[in-house]
Protein backbone atom coordinates (compact mmCIF):
# COMPACT_ATOMS: atom_id res chain seq x y z
CA UNK A 1 0.00 0.00 0.00
CA UNK A 2 1.51 3.32 -1.06
CA UNK A 3 1.05 5.96 1.65
CA UNK A 4 -1.17 8.92 0.82
CA UNK A 5 1.60 11.48 1.21
CA UNK A 6 3.69 9.92 -1.60
CA UNK A 7 0.87 10.20 -4.13
CA UNK A 8 0.04 13.71 -2.96
CA UNK A 9 3.64 14.85 -3.44
CA UNK A 10 3.78 13.39 -6.96
CA UNK A 11 0.45 15.03 -7.77
CA UNK A 12 1.63 18.39 -6.43
CA UNK A 13 4.78 18.07 -8.56
CA UNK A 14 2.68 17.32 -11.63
CA UNK A 15 0.47 20.32 -10.94
CA UNK A 16 3.44 22.68 -10.52
CA UNK A 17 5.10 21.25 -13.61
CA UNK A 18 1.97 22.03 -15.63
CA UNK A 19 1.84 25.54 -14.22
CA UNK A 20 5.53 25.99 -15.09
CA UNK A 21 4.88 24.87 -18.67
CA UNK A 22 2.08 27.43 -18.96
CA UNK A 23 4.23 30.22 -17.57
CA UNK A 24 7.35 29.43 -19.62
CA UNK A 25 6.14 28.22 -23.01
CA UNK A 26 4.74 30.68 -25.56
CA UNK A 27 3.32 28.17 -28.01
CA UNK A 28 -0.46 27.84 -27.57
CA UNK A 29 -0.43 24.07 -28.07
CA UNK A 30 2.17 23.68 -25.33
CA UNK A 31 0.07 25.84 -23.03
CA UNK A 32 -2.86 23.48 -23.63
CA UNK A 33 -0.54 20.54 -22.85
CA UNK A 34 0.49 22.27 -19.64
CA UNK A 35 -3.18 22.60 -18.73
CA UNK A 36 -3.64 18.90 -19.33
CA UNK A 37 -0.72 18.13 -17.00
CA UNK A 38 -2.31 20.32 -14.31
CA UNK A 39 -5.61 18.48 -14.70
CA UNK A 40 -3.79 15.17 -14.35
CA UNK A 41 -2.17 16.36 -11.13
CA UNK A 42 -5.64 17.07 -9.76
CA UNK A 43 -6.94 13.72 -11.02
CA UNK A 44 -4.10 11.81 -9.32
CA UNK A 45 -4.85 13.59 -6.04
CA UNK A 46 -8.52 12.65 -6.35
CA UNK A 47 -7.80 8.97 -7.00
CA UNK A 48 -5.25 8.72 -4.18
CA UNK A 49 -7.65 10.38 -1.75
CA UNK A 50 -10.49 8.11 -2.90
CA UNK A 51 -8.29 5.10 -2.11
CA UNK A 52 -7.41 6.55 1.29
CA UNK A 53 -11.00 7.36 2.33
CA UNK A 54 -12.32 4.14 0.78
CA UNK A 55 -15.19 5.79 -1.06
CA UNK A 56 -15.99 6.25 -4.72
CA UNK A 57 -16.26 10.05 -4.75
CA UNK A 58 -12.66 10.45 -5.90
CA UNK A 59 -13.14 8.17 -8.87
CA UNK A 60 -16.40 9.87 -9.82
CA UNK A 61 -14.64 13.21 -9.62
CA UNK A 62 -11.90 11.91 -11.92
CA UNK A 63 -14.40 10.68 -14.51
CA UNK A 64 -16.21 14.03 -14.50
CA UNK A 65 -12.89 15.86 -14.68
CA UNK A 66 -11.68 13.91 -17.70
CA UNK A 67 -14.91 14.34 -19.65
CA UNK A 68 -15.46 18.02 -18.88
CA UNK A 69 -11.87 19.11 -19.46
CA UNK A 70 -11.75 17.15 -22.72
CA UNK A 71 -14.78 19.12 -23.89
CA UNK A 72 -13.16 22.36 -22.83
CA UNK A 73 -9.88 21.59 -24.57
CA UNK A 74 -11.71 20.64 -27.76
CA UNK A 75 -13.18 24.14 -27.99
CA UNK A 76 -9.83 25.68 -27.10
CA UNK A 77 -8.17 23.67 -29.90
CA UNK A 78 -10.74 24.94 -32.38
CA UNK A 79 -9.87 28.47 -31.33
CA UNK A 80 -6.14 27.78 -31.78
CA UNK A 81 -6.89 26.41 -35.25
CA UNK A 82 -8.92 29.55 -36.03
CA UNK A 83 -5.98 31.66 -34.92
CA UNK A 84 -3.70 29.74 -37.27
CA UNK A 85 -6.22 30.14 -40.09
CA UNK A 86 -6.93 33.86 -39.67
CA UNK A 87 -3.92 35.30 -37.87
CA UNK A 88 -1.26 32.87 -39.07
CA UNK A 89 0.20 32.31 -35.65
CA UNK A 90 -0.04 29.86 -32.78
CA UNK A 91 2.17 31.81 -30.40
CA UNK A 92 0.70 33.54 -27.36
CA UNK A 93 3.08 36.50 -27.58
CA UNK A 94 1.96 37.26 -31.15
CA UNK A 95 -1.58 37.72 -29.89
CA UNK A 96 -0.96 41.26 -28.72
CA UNK A 97 -3.23 43.38 -30.87
CA UNK A 98 -5.49 44.33 -27.99
CA UNK A 99 -3.92 47.00 -25.84
CA UNK A 100 -4.69 49.92 -23.60
CA UNK A 101 -5.61 53.14 -25.33
CA UNK A 102 -4.59 56.12 -23.24
CA UNK A 103 -3.97 58.45 -26.13
CA UNK A 104 -6.33 61.39 -25.82
CA UNK A 105 -5.92 62.43 -29.42
CA UNK A 106 -6.16 66.01 -30.66
CA UNK A 107 -8.24 68.17 -28.31
CA UNK B 1 -36.40 11.02 -6.27
CA UNK B 2 -39.57 12.60 -4.99
CA UNK B 3 -42.03 14.91 -6.67
CA UNK B 4 -40.71 17.89 -4.72
CA UNK B 5 -37.21 17.25 -6.07
CA UNK B 6 -38.58 17.28 -9.58
CA UNK B 7 -40.41 20.57 -9.01
CA UNK B 8 -37.25 22.13 -7.65
CA UNK B 9 -35.22 20.86 -10.60
CA UNK B 10 -37.78 22.43 -12.95
CA UNK B 11 -35.77 25.51 -14.02
CA UNK B 12 -32.69 23.41 -14.81
CA UNK B 13 -34.73 20.92 -16.84
CA UNK B 14 -36.48 23.74 -18.71
CA UNK B 15 -33.18 25.43 -19.55
CA UNK B 16 -31.45 22.22 -20.64
CA UNK B 17 -34.29 20.97 -22.80
CA UNK B 18 -34.95 24.50 -24.00
CA UNK B 19 -31.40 24.78 -25.30
CA UNK B 20 -31.79 21.51 -27.18
CA UNK B 21 -35.20 22.62 -28.52
CA UNK B 22 -33.77 25.85 -29.90
CA UNK B 23 -30.97 23.85 -31.54
CA UNK B 24 -33.57 21.47 -32.94
CA UNK B 25 -35.57 24.31 -34.51
CA UNK B 26 -32.58 24.93 -36.76
CA UNK B 27 -32.81 21.55 -38.49
CA UNK B 28 -36.47 21.87 -39.39
CA UNK B 29 -36.98 21.76 -43.15
CA UNK B 30 -38.84 25.07 -43.11
CA UNK B 31 -36.77 28.19 -42.46
CA UNK B 32 -37.34 29.63 -39.00
CA UNK B 33 -36.66 33.35 -38.74
CA UNK B 34 -34.21 34.72 -36.19
CA UNK B 35 -37.02 36.67 -34.51
CA UNK B 36 -38.98 33.47 -33.91
CA UNK B 37 -35.92 31.75 -32.49
CA UNK B 38 -35.27 34.68 -30.17
CA UNK B 39 -38.93 34.67 -29.10
CA UNK B 40 -38.72 30.96 -28.26
CA UNK B 41 -35.54 31.58 -26.26
CA UNK B 42 -37.17 34.38 -24.30
CA UNK B 43 -40.27 32.26 -23.62
CA UNK B 44 -38.04 29.44 -22.31
CA UNK B 45 -36.24 31.87 -20.01
CA UNK B 46 -39.54 33.30 -18.73
CA UNK B 47 -40.81 29.77 -18.09
CA UNK B 48 -37.62 29.06 -16.18
CA UNK B 49 -38.14 32.17 -14.07
CA UNK B 50 -41.72 31.15 -13.33
CA UNK B 51 -40.50 27.68 -12.37
CA UNK B 52 -38.16 29.15 -9.75
CA UNK B 53 -41.13 30.70 -7.97
CA UNK B 54 -42.55 27.19 -7.47
CA UNK B 55 -39.48 26.15 -5.47
CA UNK B 56 -40.04 24.81 -1.99
CA UNK B 57 -37.39 26.58 0.04
CA UNK B 58 -35.25 25.63 1.85
CA UNK B 59 -34.68 22.28 0.22
CA UNK B 60 -31.68 20.18 -0.67
CA UNK B 61 -31.27 17.36 -3.17
CA UNK B 62 -28.86 14.62 -2.10
CA UNK B 63 -26.23 17.08 -0.96
CA UNK B 64 -25.85 18.19 -4.57
CA UNK B 65 -28.05 21.22 -5.08
CA UNK B 66 -29.43 23.55 -2.47
CA UNK B 67 -32.51 25.67 -2.94
CA UNK B 68 -32.87 28.68 -0.69
CA UNK B 69 -33.82 32.33 -1.07
CA UNK B 70 -30.27 33.22 -2.08
CA UNK B 71 -30.15 30.78 -4.97
CA UNK B 72 -33.69 31.68 -6.06
CA UNK B 73 -32.91 35.40 -6.19
CA UNK B 74 -29.73 34.95 -8.20
CA UNK B 75 -31.10 32.30 -10.55
CA UNK B 76 -33.87 34.78 -11.37
CA UNK B 77 -31.26 37.50 -11.89
CA UNK B 78 -29.36 35.29 -14.34
CA UNK B 79 -32.55 34.55 -16.28
CA UNK B 80 -33.39 38.27 -16.45
CA UNK B 81 -29.84 38.93 -17.61
CA UNK B 82 -30.13 36.27 -20.32
CA UNK B 83 -33.43 37.76 -21.55
CA UNK B 84 -31.81 41.19 -21.81
CA UNK B 85 -28.79 39.71 -23.63
CA UNK B 86 -31.06 37.94 -26.12
CA UNK B 87 -32.93 41.17 -26.88
CA UNK B 88 -29.69 43.14 -27.19
CA UNK B 89 -28.12 40.56 -29.52
CA UNK B 90 -31.24 40.56 -31.67
CA UNK B 91 -30.83 44.27 -32.42
CA UNK B 92 -27.01 44.38 -32.26
CA UNK B 93 -26.02 45.17 -35.86
CA UNK B 94 -22.93 42.95 -35.98
CA UNK B 95 -24.41 39.71 -34.67
CA UNK B 96 -27.85 40.27 -36.20
CA UNK B 97 -27.06 38.38 -39.42
CA UNK B 98 -25.01 35.69 -37.71
CA UNK B 99 -27.32 35.00 -34.79
CA UNK B 100 -28.88 31.63 -35.37
CA UNK B 101 -30.04 28.77 -33.19
CA UNK B 102 -26.50 27.91 -32.01
CA UNK B 103 -25.91 31.37 -30.57
CA UNK B 104 -29.22 31.37 -28.70
CA UNK B 105 -28.82 27.83 -27.41
CA UNK B 106 -25.35 28.72 -26.12
CA UNK B 107 -26.91 31.60 -24.18
CA UNK B 108 -29.40 29.15 -22.67
CA UNK B 109 -26.66 26.67 -21.77
CA UNK B 110 -24.48 29.28 -20.15
CA UNK B 111 -27.50 30.38 -18.10
CA UNK B 112 -27.98 26.76 -17.05
CA UNK B 113 -24.33 26.70 -15.94
CA UNK B 114 -24.84 29.83 -13.87
CA UNK B 115 -27.96 28.41 -12.23
CA UNK B 116 -26.15 25.17 -11.35
CA UNK B 117 -23.13 27.03 -10.02
CA UNK B 118 -25.26 29.33 -7.87
CA UNK B 119 -27.22 26.52 -6.26
CA UNK B 120 -24.50 23.88 -5.96
CA UNK B 121 -23.80 22.37 -2.58
CA UNK B 122 -21.18 19.96 -3.81
CA UNK B 123 -17.78 20.80 -5.26
CA UNK B 124 -18.13 18.45 -8.26
CA UNK B 125 -21.51 19.99 -9.05
CA UNK B 126 -19.90 23.42 -8.78
CA UNK B 127 -17.11 22.40 -11.14
CA UNK B 128 -19.57 21.08 -13.72
CA UNK B 129 -21.61 24.27 -13.39
CA UNK B 130 -18.48 26.40 -13.79
CA UNK B 131 -17.54 24.59 -16.98
CA UNK B 132 -21.06 24.66 -18.47
CA UNK B 133 -20.99 28.39 -17.82
CA UNK B 134 -17.56 29.13 -19.26
CA UNK B 135 -17.22 26.85 -22.30
CA UNK B 136 -20.15 28.47 -24.22
CA UNK B 137 -18.68 31.86 -23.39
CA UNK B 138 -15.46 31.40 -25.29
CA UNK B 139 -17.40 30.25 -28.29
CA UNK B 140 -19.59 33.35 -27.98
CA UNK B 141 -16.60 35.70 -27.66
CA UNK B 142 -15.04 34.39 -30.87
CA UNK B 143 -18.45 34.12 -32.55
CA UNK B 144 -17.46 36.28 -35.53
CA UNK B 145 -13.91 35.16 -36.36
CA UNK B 146 -13.66 37.70 -39.19
CA UNK B 147 -14.22 40.49 -36.69
CA UNK B 148 -11.02 42.23 -35.65
CA UNK B 149 -9.51 40.81 -32.43
CA UNK B 150 -12.33 38.27 -31.89
CA UNK B 151 -10.09 35.19 -32.05
CA UNK B 152 -7.47 36.75 -29.84
CA UNK B 153 -10.10 37.49 -27.20
CA UNK B 154 -11.56 34.01 -27.48
CA UNK B 155 -8.17 32.33 -27.04
CA UNK B 156 -7.28 34.51 -24.08
CA UNK B 157 -10.58 33.70 -22.40
CA UNK B 158 -10.14 29.99 -23.13
CA UNK B 159 -6.66 29.94 -21.60
CA UNK B 160 -7.80 31.84 -18.53
CA UNK B 161 -10.83 29.59 -18.12
CA UNK B 162 -8.58 26.53 -18.42
CA UNK B 163 -6.16 27.76 -15.76
CA UNK B 164 -9.10 28.75 -13.55
CA UNK B 165 -10.60 25.27 -13.95
CA UNK B 166 -7.27 23.63 -13.10
CA UNK B 167 -6.89 25.63 -9.88
CA UNK B 168 -10.53 25.05 -8.95
CA UNK B 169 -10.12 21.30 -9.47
CA UNK B 170 -6.91 21.08 -7.48
CA UNK B 171 -8.60 22.96 -4.65
CA UNK B 172 -11.56 20.57 -4.89
CA UNK B 173 -9.35 17.50 -4.67
CA UNK B 174 -7.35 18.89 -1.74
CA UNK B 175 -10.59 19.61 0.11
CA UNK B 176 -11.55 16.00 -0.59
CA UNK B 177 -8.19 14.79 0.76
CA UNK B 178 -8.89 16.75 3.91
CA UNK B 179 -12.34 15.48 4.75
CA UNK B 180 -13.24 12.57 2.47
CA UNK B 181 -16.35 14.31 1.20
CA UNK B 182 -17.16 16.75 -1.56
CA UNK B 183 -20.24 18.20 0.08
CA UNK B 184 -19.37 21.70 1.26
CA UNK B 185 -21.57 21.44 4.36
CA UNK B 186 -19.74 18.23 5.34
CA UNK B 187 -16.42 19.97 4.65
CA UNK B 188 -17.34 22.64 7.15
CA UNK B 189 -18.13 20.08 9.86
CA UNK B 190 -14.95 18.04 9.51
CA UNK B 191 -12.31 20.74 9.36
CA UNK B 192 -9.01 19.40 10.65
CA UNK B 193 -6.47 21.59 12.36
CA UNK B 194 -3.69 21.67 9.77
CA UNK B 195 -3.24 24.10 6.93
CA UNK B 196 -4.87 21.85 4.35
CA UNK B 197 -8.40 23.38 4.44
CA UNK B 198 -7.00 26.90 4.09
CA UNK B 199 -4.75 25.84 1.17
CA UNK B 200 -7.66 24.10 -0.55
CA UNK B 201 -9.95 27.12 -0.19
CA UNK B 202 -7.17 29.45 -1.36
CA UNK B 203 -6.79 27.37 -4.52
CA UNK B 204 -10.56 27.50 -5.07
CA UNK B 205 -10.36 31.26 -4.51
CA UNK B 206 -7.59 31.54 -7.14
CA UNK B 207 -9.74 29.57 -9.58
CA UNK B 208 -12.66 31.90 -8.99
CA UNK B 209 -10.31 34.91 -8.96
CA UNK B 210 -9.49 34.28 -12.62
CA UNK B 211 -13.20 34.35 -13.40
CA UNK B 212 -13.77 37.50 -11.32
CA UNK B 213 -10.70 39.26 -12.79
CA UNK B 214 -9.36 39.85 -9.32
CA UNK B 215 -5.90 41.46 -9.22
CA UNK B 216 -3.33 39.72 -9.67
CA UNK B 217 -5.31 37.50 -12.06
CA UNK B 218 -6.71 40.35 -14.15
CA UNK B 219 -4.07 40.59 -16.93
CA UNK B 220 -6.18 39.59 -19.88
CA UNK B 221 -9.61 40.62 -18.70
CA UNK B 222 -9.69 44.09 -20.37
CA UNK B 223 -8.57 42.48 -23.64
CA UNK B 224 -11.45 40.05 -23.45
CA UNK B 225 -13.95 42.80 -22.65
CA UNK B 226 -12.74 44.75 -25.66
CA UNK B 227 -12.70 41.82 -28.08
CA UNK B 228 -16.13 40.35 -27.40
CA UNK B 229 -19.30 41.63 -29.10
CA UNK B 230 -20.95 44.10 -26.70
CA UNK B 231 -23.97 41.89 -25.74
CA UNK B 232 -21.60 39.03 -24.87
CA UNK B 233 -19.45 41.41 -22.84
CA UNK B 234 -22.62 42.44 -21.02
CA UNK B 235 -23.26 38.76 -20.26
CA UNK B 236 -19.90 37.88 -18.74
CA UNK B 237 -19.36 41.24 -17.10
CA UNK B 238 -22.57 41.04 -15.10
CA UNK B 239 -24.44 37.86 -14.31
CA UNK B 240 -21.50 35.45 -14.71
CA UNK B 241 -19.51 37.38 -12.14
CA UNK B 242 -22.52 37.56 -9.81
CA UNK B 243 -22.88 33.77 -10.08
CA UNK B 244 -19.22 33.20 -9.20
CA UNK B 245 -19.45 35.65 -6.29
CA UNK B 246 -22.52 33.90 -4.90
CA UNK B 247 -20.78 30.53 -4.94
CA UNK B 248 -17.79 32.12 -3.22
CA UNK B 249 -20.09 33.58 -0.54
CA UNK B 250 -21.90 30.25 -0.14
CA UNK B 251 -18.60 28.41 0.25
CA UNK B 252 -16.76 30.82 2.53
CA UNK B 253 -19.42 32.62 4.51
CA UNK B 254 -22.22 30.09 4.84
CA UNK B 255 -20.32 26.83 5.18
CA UNK B 256 -16.66 27.31 6.07
CA UNK B 257 -16.62 30.13 8.64
CA UNK B 258 -13.35 28.99 10.34
CA UNK B 259 -11.52 29.03 7.01
CA UNK B 260 -13.10 32.40 6.22
CA UNK B 261 -11.67 33.82 9.44
CA UNK B 262 -8.26 32.32 8.68
CA UNK B 263 -8.24 33.93 5.22
CA UNK B 264 -9.29 37.43 6.31
CA UNK B 265 -5.78 38.97 5.90
CA UNK B 266 -5.57 37.57 2.36
CA UNK B 267 -8.98 39.02 1.48
CA UNK B 268 -7.87 42.35 2.96
CA UNK B 269 -4.81 42.49 0.70
CA UNK B 270 -6.73 41.36 -2.40
CA UNK B 271 -9.33 44.07 -1.75
CA UNK B 272 -6.72 46.83 -1.50
CA UNK B 273 -4.70 45.88 -4.59
CA UNK B 274 -7.81 45.25 -6.69
CA UNK B 275 -9.27 48.65 -5.83
CA UNK B 276 -6.07 50.57 -6.52
CA UNK B 277 -5.09 48.68 -9.66
CA UNK B 278 -8.58 48.90 -11.16
CA UNK B 279 -9.11 52.58 -10.47
CA UNK B 280 -5.64 53.78 -11.44
CA UNK B 281 -5.60 51.82 -14.69
CA UNK B 282 -9.06 53.13 -15.57
CA UNK B 283 -8.12 56.75 -14.93
CA UNK B 284 -6.54 57.59 -18.30
CA UNK B 285 -8.25 54.90 -20.35
CA UNK B 286 -9.89 56.14 -23.55
CA UNK B 287 -11.55 52.91 -24.67
CA UNK B 288 -14.95 52.63 -23.04
CA UNK B 289 -15.09 48.83 -22.84
CA UNK B 290 -11.62 48.64 -21.31
CA UNK B 291 -12.52 51.45 -18.93
CA UNK B 292 -15.57 49.54 -17.74
CA UNK B 293 -13.40 46.41 -17.42
CA UNK B 294 -10.97 48.20 -15.11
CA UNK B 295 -13.84 49.73 -13.16
CA UNK B 296 -15.32 46.27 -12.63
CA UNK B 297 -11.95 45.08 -11.27
CA UNK B 298 -12.20 47.91 -8.75
CA UNK B 299 -15.77 46.91 -7.88
CA UNK B 300 -14.64 43.35 -7.13
CA UNK B 301 -12.20 45.03 -4.76
CA UNK B 302 -15.10 46.80 -2.98
CA UNK B 303 -16.92 43.47 -2.65
CA UNK B 304 -13.81 41.99 -1.08
CA UNK B 305 -13.81 44.89 1.40
CA UNK B 306 -17.17 43.56 2.56
CA UNK B 307 -15.92 39.96 2.61
CA UNK B 308 -12.79 40.95 4.55
CA UNK B 309 -15.03 42.20 7.36
CA UNK B 310 -15.69 38.61 8.32
CA UNK B 311 -19.07 39.17 9.98
CA UNK B 312 -22.67 38.56 8.93
CA UNK B 313 -23.00 42.24 8.02
CA UNK B 314 -20.17 41.83 5.51
CA UNK B 315 -21.79 38.74 4.07
CA UNK B 316 -25.13 40.50 3.49
CA UNK B 317 -23.31 43.51 2.05
CA UNK B 318 -21.43 41.24 -0.39
CA UNK B 319 -24.68 39.58 -1.47
CA UNK B 320 -26.35 42.95 -2.04
CA UNK B 321 -23.26 44.29 -3.82
CA UNK B 322 -23.15 41.28 -6.17
CA UNK B 323 -26.74 41.96 -7.23
CA UNK B 324 -26.17 45.69 -7.65
CA UNK B 325 -22.90 45.05 -9.50
CA UNK B 326 -24.58 42.75 -12.02
CA UNK B 327 -27.39 45.24 -12.67
CA UNK B 328 -25.12 48.28 -12.99
CA UNK B 329 -22.74 46.62 -15.44
CA UNK B 330 -25.62 45.16 -17.41
CA UNK B 331 -27.08 48.67 -17.70
CA UNK B 332 -23.83 50.26 -18.84
CA UNK B 333 -22.99 47.56 -21.39
CA UNK B 334 -26.57 47.48 -22.67
CA UNK B 335 -26.17 51.13 -23.68
CA UNK B 336 -22.81 50.37 -25.33
CA UNK B 337 -24.48 47.53 -27.26
CA UNK B 338 -27.47 49.67 -28.22
CA UNK B 339 -25.24 52.41 -29.66
CA UNK B 340 -23.01 50.08 -31.68
CA UNK B 341 -22.38 50.84 -35.34
CA UNK B 342 -22.70 48.28 -38.12
CA UNK B 343 -19.61 46.10 -38.13
CA UNK B 344 -18.04 47.36 -34.92
CA UNK B 345 -18.66 48.86 -31.52
CA UNK B 346 -17.98 52.49 -30.81
CA UNK B 347 -14.65 52.06 -29.06
CA UNK B 348 -13.11 55.32 -27.91
CA UNK B 349 -14.84 57.79 -25.66
CA UNK B 350 -14.75 60.41 -28.43
CA UNK B 351 -17.04 58.20 -30.53
CA UNK B 352 -19.73 58.83 -27.93
CA UNK B 353 -19.54 62.61 -28.05
CA UNK B 354 -23.00 64.12 -27.98
CA UNK B 355 -24.87 60.83 -28.15
CA UNK B 356 -26.61 61.51 -24.85
CA UNK B 357 -28.38 64.45 -26.48
CA UNK B 358 -29.30 62.53 -29.61
CA UNK B 359 -30.76 59.59 -27.74
CA UNK B 360 -32.19 61.02 -24.51
CA UNK B 361 -33.47 57.71 -23.10
CA UNK B 362 -30.14 55.95 -23.59
CA UNK B 363 -28.32 59.02 -22.30
CA UNK B 364 -30.33 59.08 -19.07
CA UNK B 365 -29.92 55.31 -18.67
CA UNK B 366 -26.16 55.59 -19.11
CA UNK B 367 -26.14 58.42 -16.57
CA UNK B 368 -28.07 56.31 -14.05
CA UNK B 369 -25.83 53.27 -14.54
CA UNK B 370 -22.60 55.26 -14.32
CA UNK B 371 -23.72 57.29 -11.30
CA UNK B 372 -24.72 54.01 -9.66
CA UNK B 373 -21.25 52.62 -10.41
CA UNK B 374 -19.77 55.78 -8.95
CA UNK B 375 -21.99 55.39 -5.91
CA UNK B 376 -24.44 58.29 -5.83
CA UNK B 377 -27.79 58.04 -4.02
CA UNK B 378 -30.59 57.04 -4.60
CA UNK B 379 -29.16 54.19 -6.68
CA UNK B 380 -28.31 50.64 -5.68
CA UNK B 381 -24.60 51.43 -6.07
CA UNK B 382 -24.76 53.90 -3.18
CA UNK B 383 -26.48 51.48 -0.79
CA UNK B 384 -24.08 48.71 -1.81
CA UNK B 385 -21.03 50.85 -1.03
CA UNK B 386 -22.61 52.07 2.21
CA UNK B 387 -23.25 48.52 3.40
CA UNK B 388 -19.81 47.27 2.32
CA UNK B 389 -17.83 50.08 3.93
CA UNK B 390 -20.13 50.04 6.96
CA UNK B 391 -19.36 46.38 7.54
CA UNK B 392 -15.61 47.09 7.31
CA UNK B 393 -15.97 49.82 9.97
CA UNK B 394 -18.08 47.48 12.10
CA UNK B 395 -15.27 44.91 11.99
CA UNK B 396 -12.73 47.56 13.00
CA UNK B 397 -11.01 47.83 9.64
CA UNK B 398 -10.85 51.62 9.60
CA UNK B 399 -7.82 51.78 7.31
CA UNK B 400 -9.53 49.54 4.76
CA UNK B 401 -12.68 51.67 4.85
CA UNK B 402 -10.65 54.86 4.35
CA UNK B 403 -8.75 53.31 1.41
CA UNK B 404 -12.06 52.26 -0.12
CA UNK B 405 -13.53 55.76 0.23
CA UNK B 406 -10.41 57.30 -1.37
CA UNK B 407 -10.81 54.88 -4.26
CA UNK B 408 -14.45 55.84 -4.67
CA UNK B 409 -13.35 59.43 -4.98
CA UNK B 410 -10.76 58.53 -7.66
CA UNK B 411 -13.43 56.60 -9.55
CA UNK B 412 -15.73 59.63 -9.71
CA UNK B 413 -13.29 61.29 -12.09
CA UNK B 414 -13.52 58.76 -14.88
CA UNK B 415 -17.25 58.06 -14.56
CA UNK B 416 -18.03 61.76 -14.76
CA UNK B 417 -15.56 62.12 -17.65
CA UNK B 418 -17.64 59.64 -19.66
CA UNK B 419 -20.83 61.52 -18.84
CA UNK B 420 -19.33 64.89 -19.76
CA UNK B 421 -18.40 63.53 -23.19
CA UNK B 422 -21.76 61.82 -23.50
CA UNK B 423 -23.71 65.04 -23.01
CA UNK B 424 -21.28 67.40 -24.70
CA UNK B 425 -22.22 69.44 -27.79
CA UNK B 426 -21.36 67.73 -31.02
CA UNK B 427 -18.28 69.07 -32.76
CA UNK B 428 -20.04 69.82 -36.03
CA UNK B 429 -23.59 69.17 -37.03
CA UNK B 430 -23.39 66.20 -39.34
CA UNK B 431 -27.03 66.59 -40.26
CA UNK B 432 -27.50 62.84 -40.55
CA UNK B 433 -30.88 61.42 -39.75
CA UNK B 434 -30.97 59.76 -36.35
CA UNK B 435 -32.13 56.19 -36.73
CA UNK B 436 -34.88 55.34 -34.23
CA UNK B 437 -33.84 52.76 -31.67
CA UNK B 438 -35.62 49.41 -31.52
CA UNK B 439 -38.30 49.26 -28.82
CA UNK B 440 -37.02 46.00 -27.33
CA UNK B 441 -33.65 47.54 -26.48
CA UNK B 442 -35.26 50.61 -24.94
CA UNK B 443 -37.62 48.53 -22.80
CA UNK B 444 -34.81 46.32 -21.49
CA UNK B 445 -32.60 49.32 -20.71
CA UNK B 446 -35.46 51.04 -18.87
CA UNK B 447 -36.26 47.87 -16.88
CA UNK B 448 -32.63 47.47 -15.75
CA UNK B 449 -32.42 51.08 -14.67
CA UNK B 450 -35.69 50.98 -12.78
CA UNK B 451 -34.27 47.97 -10.90
CA UNK B 452 -31.12 49.95 -10.10
CA UNK B 453 -33.13 52.82 -8.65
CA UNK B 454 -35.78 50.61 -7.04
CA UNK B 455 -33.19 48.54 -5.17
CA UNK B 456 -31.49 51.76 -4.10
CA UNK B 457 -34.71 53.04 -2.54
CA UNK B 458 -35.87 49.74 -1.02
CA UNK B 459 -32.65 47.87 -0.13
CA UNK B 460 -34.40 45.90 2.63
CA UNK B 461 -36.07 43.77 -0.07
CA UNK B 462 -32.68 42.12 -0.61
CA UNK B 463 -30.77 42.54 2.61
CA UNK B 464 -33.19 40.80 4.96
CA UNK B 465 -33.86 37.16 5.51
CA UNK B 466 -30.71 35.36 4.48
CA UNK B 467 -29.54 32.52 6.72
Amino acid sequence: MIPLSHSLIIAALLFSLGLLIILVRRELLFILMGLEVMFNGAALTAIAAGQYWKNADGQILTIFLTVVTAAELAIALILVWLAFEHLNTTRADKLNLLKDNIDRGPP
Amino acid sequence: MQAIDLINLGPFIILGFGGITVLGLGILPAHVSTRTLAAVTIIILILGTVATTLWKVPHEIDGMLVFDRLSRLFVQLCMLGAIVITILSLYYPTTQKEMREEYLSLILFTTLGMALFISSQNLVMAFVGLEILSVPLFALIAWLPKQQHAIEGGIKYAMLAGIAAAFFLYGTTLAYVNSGSLNIAALGQSLSDGHLPAIAVTLLLVGMGFKLALVPFHMWSPDIYQAAPAPVTALFASTVKAAVLIFLIRLLCLNLQPVWEALLPLLWILAVISMFAGNLLALLQQNIKRLLAYSSIAHIGYIFVALAAGNSLGRDAAIYYSLAYALMNLGAFAVVAALALTGKDRQTLEDYRGLGRQYPILGISMAISLLALAGLPPTAGFVAKLLAFGSAVEAGHFILAIIAVINTAIAFYYYLHILVIFFAEEKEKTGQIIAPLPKGTLVSVIVINSFIIGLGIFPELITTGFP
